[in-house]
């Protein structure tokens, strides 16, 4: 007999008939399928939540998530500044293709710092109600991309300055950020669970994440590599595509095809690892908190 | 749906819990497991696990006011929890039927730097009110916490007593089918506790059944037509409260 769970958080679930049932022999890839497809509808209140993390963390600061857009503003300032003279670049190059970089950067690390604790931080909840797991990888996801619009607002000075205008390969740029959303809750899913199991893999995702920053053509052009013969250090480099996918359409560049299939088949290689994961381990994250 | 008088039926819960010391947690016990094979991978395969559930079965019905008993780890609040659908058992089949509310820790996600008011519906939300539903309920709420002004401050700057006020007129203000509860809950002065005790009275009125789990014959003999009396994740004995 096939039952359908209710959704763990509904406003309707005052009916008499809302029922709870485990070990009725669900298959376990059903109820993981159920987590994120109830967690996902949920989104009034992941948005809600996540607004609220925002809030909550520049409660007390005169301009609040603008100091997101000011502190990310003065980086690009100077690195376009410094860099920009070291590598010997016109700044009308170098400051956009930086300033993408790095704000599009800041979303993918950030994404992927968090995902690490995206059950450990909501320990409580997790063992006091029924909520699907999916629904804090929303949470987490939704917040940092609320993040990333604040930082982008330093592309637009560089964009109206060095940009070349508006053009309709700016339309690339909303498919590219969905793609790194979906990225996000994979790896949330997934790391969320690992981490919660494995305390010492946060650390380890942390240096990565330092690492790659500095193997990614983000400071750097690719075009350095490439004159060097070592293309494949960037073309190997997922990190660059999911970068890219971003950046090329607003400097007007074309994307690669390259970077779309990278990007592609990360996102479904990740989303079969992450639904495994849950799969397995779903019921057995609020016991390892 | 063949539905009878029972709100719950529980048959052979088994909860068992891993237990990771630090050691245990990291990933170097179990990477040295793969590489080497000697007593550390022993210690990671061997890991020890205690059974907090051992085996319970039982119907609650409607109608029914359930006493949890039993000494500190007997695996009362483990119960509670599973009830509250947050552990799912290891072994067993739980059917629950109904809206469950779930009072075991009222202080769930209160975030300190945020308002009263912002508090109250974070708290509802996270307890199955959706936003909608919830922005009507908020002024309810906040009236019987008596905060007044001060349900627009931070929580931070609240007394232990009005913080438990606040989280105790969020929980108490969702009707629900069944009803957990860690110990009775008192909160604040002499006052406000008889307000909060009248109102736990008309919630459990409302409710189809009760599960509660304490630690006082007397509180339990007042509330409760059963008791389950649990020992070491057994279930050792019915009694009539």
């Amino acid at each position: 007999m096939e039952l359908e769970f209710p959704k763990p958080v509904t406003a309707g679930a005052e009916s008499s008939d809302a029922i709870y049932r485990v070990g009725f022999g669900q298959s376990r890839r059903s109820q993981a399928v159920q987590d994120i497809r109830s967690g996902l509808a949920a989104w009034d209140i992941w948005a809600l939540l996540g607004w609220q993390d925002i809030k909550q963390r520049y409660r007390r600061s005169v301009l609040g998530p603008l100091w997101l857009t000011i502190s990310t503003a003065i980086m690009i300032g100077v690195l376009s500044f410094l860099y920009g003279a070291l590598f010997r670049l016109p700044v009308d190059v170098y400051a956009p293709f930086v300033g993408v970089g790095i704000v599009v950067w800041n979303f993918i690390s950030m994404l992927l710092h968090e995902a690490c604790n995206v059950f450990i931080s909501v320990e409580a909840i997790v063992k006091q109600v029924r909520v699907p797991l999916t629904l804090h990888v929303c949470r987490m996801v939704w917040r940092n991309f609320v993040v990333f619009l604040h930082n982008a607002l330093v592309v637009i000075p560089i964009y109206l300055v060095f940009g070349k205008g508006l053009h309709w390969d700016l339309l690339l740029v909303a498919p590219a950020l969905l793609a790194i959303a979906l990225n996000g809750l994979w790896a949330g899913i997934a790391l969320g669970i690992l981490c919660t199991r494995f305390r010492d893999i946060p650390p380890i995702v942390v240096n990565l994440v330092q690492v790659v920053f500095f193997v990614t053509p983000i400071m750097w052009l690719p075009e350095l590599l490439s004159a060097r013969g070592l293309t494949w250090v960037v073309s190997l480099n997922p990190m660059h595509h999911f970068v890219e996918i971003v950046r090329a359409p607003v400097l007007g560049t074309p994307v690669p095809m390259l970077s779309w299939a990278v990007v592609t088949a990360v996102t479904v290689v990740g989303w079969l690892i992450a639904l495994a994961l849950l799969e397995r381990y779903r019921h057995r994250v609020p016991y390892w908190l | 749906m063949a539905l009878g008088m029972h709100v719950i039926s529980a048959q052979n819960l088994v909860v068992e819990f891993p237990m990771y010391a630090a050691a245990h947690r990291s990933l170097k016990k179990t990477v040295l497991h793969a590489s080497t094979g000697g007593r550390i991978a022993q210690d990671a395969r061997d890991r020890v696990t205690v059974r907090a559930l051992d085996g319970i079965s039982f119907v609650i019905n409607s109608g029914d006011r359930v006493g949890l008993v039993g000494h500190n780890g007997s695996g009362k609040t483990t119960l509670l929890r599973v009830l509250a659908g947050a552990y799912e058992p290891v072994v067993g089949k739980l059917e629950i039927f109904g809206r469950v509310a779930s009072l075991l820790d009222i202080a769930m996600g209160m975030d300190n730097d945020a308002t009263g008011y912002e508090n109250i519906v974070l708290r509802v939300i996270m307890m199955g009110l959706s936003p909608t539903e919830m922005r009507t309920r908020v002024e309810e709420i906040g009236e019987f916490s008596e905060l007044g002004e001060y349900l627009d401050m931070p929580v931070r700057t609240y007394s232990a007593g009005m913080q438990m006020r606040l989280a105790f007129a969020v929980s108490t203000s969702i009707s629900a089918d069944i009803l957990l509860m860690d110990e009775w809950l008192s909160v604040g002065d002499a006052q406000f506790n008889e307000k909060a005790s009248k109102r736990l009275d008309a919630i459990i009125a409302q409710s189809k059944a009760l599960i509660i789990a304490s630690h006082s014959p007397e509180l339990i003999s007042k509330l409760c037509n059963r008791g389950i009396r649990l020992q070491h994740g057994r279930l050792e004995e019915e009694f009539a409260p």
